[in-house]
């Protein structure tokens, strides 16, 4: 009998002690790294155990724990709230880094910073990316739409609540990137940036950056790895569908005692192109050397560019939905959607297509941090971004010969040189060109765009009052971008003649054409037709913002922020005109903006925000000259654009749930619009239409379910309602920026906008805007069904996807009104993803392999289309379409030391 | 825990076998598309010229050798300033050439690809 007592003294002894729960949760660094081996302990007790390969935990704890500490060498330690779940840990590191106010003040805050937003971290972008184009990472991201476009290497395109990407800000670590002269951005010069990207932050609307960038639609903004970097590093091989090999490395010393940080990278990238001809060749550097001088000073040099060669299908030479089922004979049982309408051969047997791409735009920056004192900070960035390249442009001596370049036009495979086979008949050229007794009636150039862009953006942050920021800054640019078509290819013609373009040039302007046989004169290789100028913009801005915590626990945060920018642009043309005329006048422009907004934290789960603002924004260098690419002419007319915008959210955060809804309007006013075409006497006039605007509004949704450490659950959807806005006047110019009063016998008008000045209509209202999928959805699926196991399912999904369209001069006639036609409305498509990646120890060395197949179901659906501007759009009417990709699969290996 | 991974296992199977779609299986939303169909034939629809047109097809360089040769060039130059084609110079004759061009109304790409 005693001994029974004992043992139930010690089992209930035992139960108590031992009677608790498992916390769960996982231990990241900032950039979403596991810190495998962290430890997780109850203080004062010796109950503890470490991460695993993921960075998950599971720690059966006494029922009476109240904290947990998680710890990791070289990291602050944190101590967190015990709970059955306590969700993802972030760990600081040790080393007191200096913030960079530059880069920090564009990156908006959860529950802090009044914007819509979604972050993608480093391993969401290699587990998901495979061999998809960078942008494409987003599409699980709502408001956004990014298309592979004619399917080349980095030729995706990304609009964002419906606007293209020259009204979407771009910026790396804080410095624009969007083209200076017209606001575009190629991904392919960025592509590399997805092997160092810390994290992407997607701000719509607004957005947080307050130095002058176009965000009309949106943000994108990407913080690569610097500083924060970790000691280590790591090495990976891909390969992938149709030739894809992708290798490289990265190494950071880290945060040495002596205060120097050191990362290099690089990696190559190449293969035969999942669309027929479209081989690319990639290769991205990127090196980030700091210095933490002292507590008060803290340098960063950044330089990262990516060279690449790549051949493309032109977005000119998209089909028919007809066209592309004749074309099925031509690809031996491939999908018919692989075919490129330009590929073909030369005479000695070598694939070629005509549309190539070639550039480096590599950018230097170096920033400098000073910490005045506790309250008071300064951060400068000066940057260097210096392009070479350029993309093949077919020339010919008359527009027809021009046309013959083209695989399609209209939607229409071309047949001049068709073969019967399917493939361009570039051998056919050379041969017309060898029999040719006036040269080459076709030959092949470089388009050339070099640019040289310096700039400086610099901030004064201080704290002048508790929880009340106040950051005035400097943002000043200059930009000048180098064009030129240069021969690059006689296709075995004895020499070429540009009689069809310097016969426009006028001896008033440039002497050389006075004499009547300079534009007979024989060309040859690396001499320049059709178009030699430079486009200067230079830009000096300044801005400010106030930012106030407030109310307890700072549950309310507001800020109003403003910038004010002088834009100035002029031409430097050299081959319309001679030394004594080239510069053409400077276009002035002052524009700004006016944002405020206020977050709101109920509490610890739920937030509002609200957030409003005006920009006013100058006219690209494309509007600020009728046609600046010929003609040094300023657009009279040209006015800033103008967006107003409004939005408001709500947000929910717990460790297992998050949410977000958010309703935004925006209405872009004043849109340029500048057409060309050419008078009966073969000079060329311009219109200008001005005040185009369209409105846009929408809601979206995202949200993320955690049940188990192990599972989690995803979606988002977006509905907008993106319709253009405006009945327009739009006035016709000669190449001198005279009114005209004739077309016929280009009489000059007795005034600007006078009587008699030519003018046509374009009526838009209720029209949708096309080119972007108005609702899109997708689910997503994320399992850790075993240690270092990781499998996700994505589901996208997009609908009411409506057409673009290409309003030409040629689409408006004098005093007479065009109707836009309804775009067509494409329907619904959806693909599935799959992603999968193992990490297992491999000889001391962590290593993971992941493995992509990108719409498994092989379902093609339409994504990008065109329909003429003056009929309503139908699926027979459609061209210029691009149908999705098929499947493609990725596999690759990453090693981490 | 071992039957849930057993099910996703499972499910992400049957997906992977189900999921294969025939290439054209999105153009069934397509009213009237018909696969195999030889779409080659010439389609028939309606186009108005504007005065913009009629100047190109009288500027259009195959045109003009076309007239040279007809020996109907001032005519073809009358089209451009009337807006109307004429009995020596017929819109059947001389309107394939502007159709080709990348003058056409719908879509110029001259300057997209130069």
């Amino acid at each position: 009998m005693k001994r029974l007592f004992l043992l139930s003294a010690v089992m209930m002894l035992c139960t108590s002690v031992w009677a608790g729960y498992i916390c769960r949760g996982s231990v990241f660094d900032a950039q979403g790294e596991p810190l495998i081996g962290a430890t997780v302990s109850v203080p004062g007790t010796a109950v503890a155990t470490a991460a695993d390969i993921d960075g998950n935990f599971a720690l059966s704890v006494p029922d009476n724990t109240k904290e947990l500490l998680i710890s990791y060498v070289g990291y602050k330690n944190k101590t967190i709230d015990a709970a059955k779940e306590v969700g993802r840990v972030i760990l600081e590191p040790e080393s007191t880094v200096l913030q960079d106010v530059v880069v920090s003040q564009s990156v908006a805050k959860t529950r802090k910073t009044p914007v819509a937003v979604s972050t993608v971290d480093a391993p969401f972008i290699e587990a998901k990316l495979g061999g998809q184009e960078f942008p494409e990472v987003l599409k699980t991201t709502p408001g956004v739409w990014a298309t592979k476009d004619g399917g080349g290497y980095g030729d995706a395109k990304i609009n964002m609540r419906g606007f293209k990407s020259a009204n979407v800000a771009q910026l790396v670590n804080g410095i624009p990137v969007n083209d200076m002269e017209w606001g575009g951005v190629y991904w392919s010069n960025w592509s590399g940036l997805s092997d160092v990207t810390s994290s992407m932050q997607t701000q719509r609307g607004l957005g947080a950056a307050i130095i002058s960038t176009p965000s009309v639609g949106g943000t994108l903004n990407i913080t690569t790895k610097s500083l924060d970097a970790k000691k280590g590093g790591t090495l990976f091989y891909g390969m992938g569908n149709d030739g894809m090999n992708h290798i490289g490395f990265s190494a950071s010393t880290g945060l040495m005692k002596n205060g120097w940080a050191v990362t290099v990278m690089g990696s190559r990238k190449w293969g035969n192109g999942y669309i027929q001809g479209t081989k690319f060749d990639a290769f991205t550097w990127f090196v980030n050397v700091s210095k933490r001088i002292n507590d008060k000073h803290q340098l960063s040099l950044t330089a990262f560019g990516s060279p690449q060669d790549h051949w493309q299908r032109n977005s000119n030479n998209g089909l028919t939905v007809e066209g592309w089922q004749n074309v099925k004979n031509y690809m031996n049982g491939e999908s018919q959607y692989r075919y490129n309408p330009a590929f073909g051969y030369r005479s000695n047997g070598q694939a070629y297509v005509s549309n190539q791409n070639h550039f480096h735009k590599p950018q230097i920056s170096l920033n400098h941090i000073w910490q005045i004192d506790y309250k008071s900070s300064l951060s400068t960035a000066v940057y260097l971004s210096i392009a070479n390249g350029y993309g093949n442009s077919g020339q010919g001596r008359t527009s027809d010969y021009r046309s013959q370049w083209y695989g399609a036009n209209n939607g229409v495979l071309t047949d001049t040189w068709r073969c019967a086979d399917g493939t361009f008949d570039y051998a056919g050229i050379e041969e017309m060109n060898a029999a040719s007794t006036t040269g080459s009636n076709m030959v092949m150039a470089h388009s050339i765009n070099n640019h040289t862009w310096v700039g400086l953006v610099s901030t004064y942050k201080n704290e002048i009052l508790p929880n009340m920021n106040l950051l005035v800054g400097l943002d000043v640019r200059y930009y000048a971008g180098l064009h030129q078509t240069k021969i690059n290819d006689l296709f075995n013609g004895q020499y070429y003649i540009d009689d069809s373009s310097r016969k426009s040039v006028l001896a008033t302007n440039n002497s050389a054409a006075a004499d009547p046989n300079w534009q007979f004169q024989k060309l040859g290789v690396g001499d320049i037709v059709y178009r030699d100028y430079t486009g200067h913009v230079a830009q000096e801005g300044i801005y400010a913002q106030l930012e106030h915590s407030c109310l307890e626990d700072n549950k309310l945060t507001y800020f109003v922020a403003g910038s004010l920018n002088l834009n100035s642009d002029w031409l430097v043309n050299r081959f319309y005109y001679d030394k004594e005329h080239q510069r053409s006048e400077t276009q002035n422009f002052l524009a700004g903006n006016a944002k405020a907004g206020v977050n709101y934290n109920i509490d610890r789960h739920n937030n509002v925000f609200l957030n409003a603002g005006y920009i006013s924004r100058a006219p690209f260098m494309s509007a600020a000259f009728l046609s600046r690419e010929v003609s040094n002419a300023v657009n009279p007319d040209a006015i800033n654009e103008k967006c107003v915008s409004a939005e408001i959210g709500y947000e929910f955060h717990s460790p297992k749930f998050t949410a977000q809804v958010n309703g935004y309007f925006t209405r872009w006013m004043d849109q340029t619009m500048v057409k060309t075409n050419t008078m009966q006497d073969g000079t060329r006039y311009m219109m200008n239409m001005s005040g185009v605007a369209s409105r846009h509004m929408g809601v979206e949704v995202a949200a993320t379910y955690k049940p188990f450490s192990w599972l989690e659950f995803s979606g988002m959807f977006s509905y907008g309602d993106w319709v253009n806005d405006s009945n327009t006047t739009g006035y016709f110019y000669n190449s001198q920026s005279q009114p005209l009063a004739n077309l016929s016998t280009g009489a000059i008008a007795s005034g600007i906008m006078a009587e008699d000045h030519l003018w046509a209509k374009l009526n838009t209202k209720g029209r949708k805007v096309g080119g972007s999928a108005q609702s899109t959805g997708s689910l997503s699926m994320t399992v850790k069904p075993l240690k270092g196991w990781r499998i996700g399912v994505d589901w996208v999904a997009s609908a009411r996807n409506y057409s673009d369209y290409n309003i030409t001069g040629n689409n408006l006639t004098p005093g007479q009104e065009l109707q836009l036609g309804e775009p067509w409305r494409i329907p619904w498509g959806n693909q599935l993803d799959l992603n999968a990646s193992y990490t297992f120890d491999f000889g001391g060395i962590r290593a993971t392999l992941y493995g992509n197949i990108n719409n498994l179901c092989n379902y093609n659906y339409i994504m990008d289309a065109y329909t003429s501007a003056t009929v309503d759009g139908t699926w027979q009417n459609a061209y210029r379409i691009f149908y999705s990709f098929g499947r493609t699969y990725s596999l690759r290996l990453k090693l981490t030391f | 825990m071992k039957i849930s991974v057993k099910n996703i296992f499972f499910a992400l199977g049957a997906t992977a076998v189900m999921a294969s779609c025939g290439e054209n299986a999105w153009n069934d939303h397509l009213d009237g598309f018909e696969p195999g169909v030889n779409y080659n034939n010439p389609i028939e629809g309606e186009f108005t010229m504007s005065a913009a047109d009629y100047n190109a097809v009288a500027s259009n360089s195959t045109n003009k050798s076309l007239a040279e040769a007809a020996g109907v060039d001032k005519a073809l130059k009358a089209v451009g300033t009337n807006g109307k084609f004429s009995a020596q110079v017929t819109g059947k004759e001389y309107l394939p050439a502007f159709l080709a061009s990348s003058s056409a109304p719908i879509l110029s790409l001259r300057k997209a690809q130069r």
